[in-house]
């Protein structure tokens, strides 16, 4: 467990009404419905919290015929707690993982659904979003001008400023009306 | 009679904060800080009605069918809205939005059907 997991998964289990969901879960496999049923409140609370639970790892869920079940994540809840505390952590790691943090901050931020809900105005941000959108661009292929329009819109109507952006970021490159990824 | 009514509409939306703040308070004592948020959401709602219906009160100089008209459209369209993200929240399974948009839906029903029992015409009731 990285450190920033150490913190996440704490913070998750510091709530009464998700220690309440996890204790329910030790007794058996339970699905969102039967969880709400039993602690008297909403599904729509129950959902929230075992989506916050299953971020961290705290629990897993799987199909059974019509249901969503969740189960206990057993294998980390069974770690000891001082083995966490003896893990060595080294200043790349940590700046690694702030990294990390920051740039998944910066997409829940700008993204909603998919789509890229604006342009951020500081260029370190920019460049986060321009990197999550160029994921959708296959490296090593050539693609026209209006192949790349298509993508990019997919995201944002303002292709064209974010074309020029990345061009500009040197996430993509245009050579004679092509554009490559670099 | 109208403005009886009026006052009437406040004083729910003023008790319902009321209830509203004290569930928070309960929650946050009992370390259930998120589920507190959902309420928070729905505690704004009413301070957004308590504003508008001020608002429109005003507009209104008096005469309950400028008011009416007022408060049907608003409450026509920014529940909309509301219920047009609750929707979205739900296709993408964003627990945490379904969590927030059903809180501040549930005030702004609440308001709505209290604002209908006190305002429906002779007919309607």
């Amino acid at each position: 467990m990285t450190d920033l997991e150490t913190i996440a998964f704490f913070k998750c289990l510091a709530d009464k009404s998700r220690l309440a969901i996890l204790k329910s879960l030790m007794q058996e496999d339970m699905y969102v419905e039967r969880l709400a049923e039993r602690l008297g409140v909403t599904s729509a609370t129950v959902s929230f919290h075992l989506k916050k639970l299953e971020e961290a790892n705290a629990v897993h869920s799987y199909r059974d015929q019509y249901y969503t079940m969740y189960s206990v994540n057993r294998d980390l809840f069974g770690v000891n707690i001082l083995d966490i505390l003896g893990e060595k952590s080294t200043e790349s790691d940590l700046q690694k993982e702030r990294d990390e943090a920051y740039r998944k901050k910066v997409l829940e931020a700008f993204f909603e659904y998919g789509k890229l809900k604006s342009i951020p105005g500081q260029r370190k941000k920019e460049r986060i979003v321009l990197e999550e959108i160029a994921k959708s661009i296959e490296s090593g292929r050539t693609y026209t001008e209006k192949e790349i329009n298509l993508i990019i819109s997919e995201f944002n109507d303002d292709f064209c400023t974010i074309r020029r952006d990345m061009i500009s970021e040197g996430i993509l490159k245009r050579d004679k009306a092509l554009y490559t990824k670099l | 009679m109208y403005k009886e009514k009026i006052e009437e509409l406040r004083a729910f939306m003023e008790s319902s904060k009321e209830k509203i703040g004290s569930k928070i308070d309960e929650l946050v004592k009992d370390g259930r800080n998120d589920d507190a948020k959902a309420f928070r959401a729905a505690l704004n709602i009413y301070d957004v009605f308590v504003a508008t219906i001020g608002a429109f009160d005003k507009k209104a100089k008096g005469d309950e069918t400028v008011f009416i008209t007022a408060f049907k459209t608003f409450a026509a369209n920014i529940p909309a809205k509301w219920r047009a993200a609750l929707e979205e929240a739900k296709k993408h399974n964003d627990a945490g939005k379904v969590l927030i948009e059903e809180g501040k839906l549930n005030s702004s029903d609440a308001i709505i059907a209290k604002f209908d029992e006190l305002f429906a015409q002779e007919g309607e009731r």
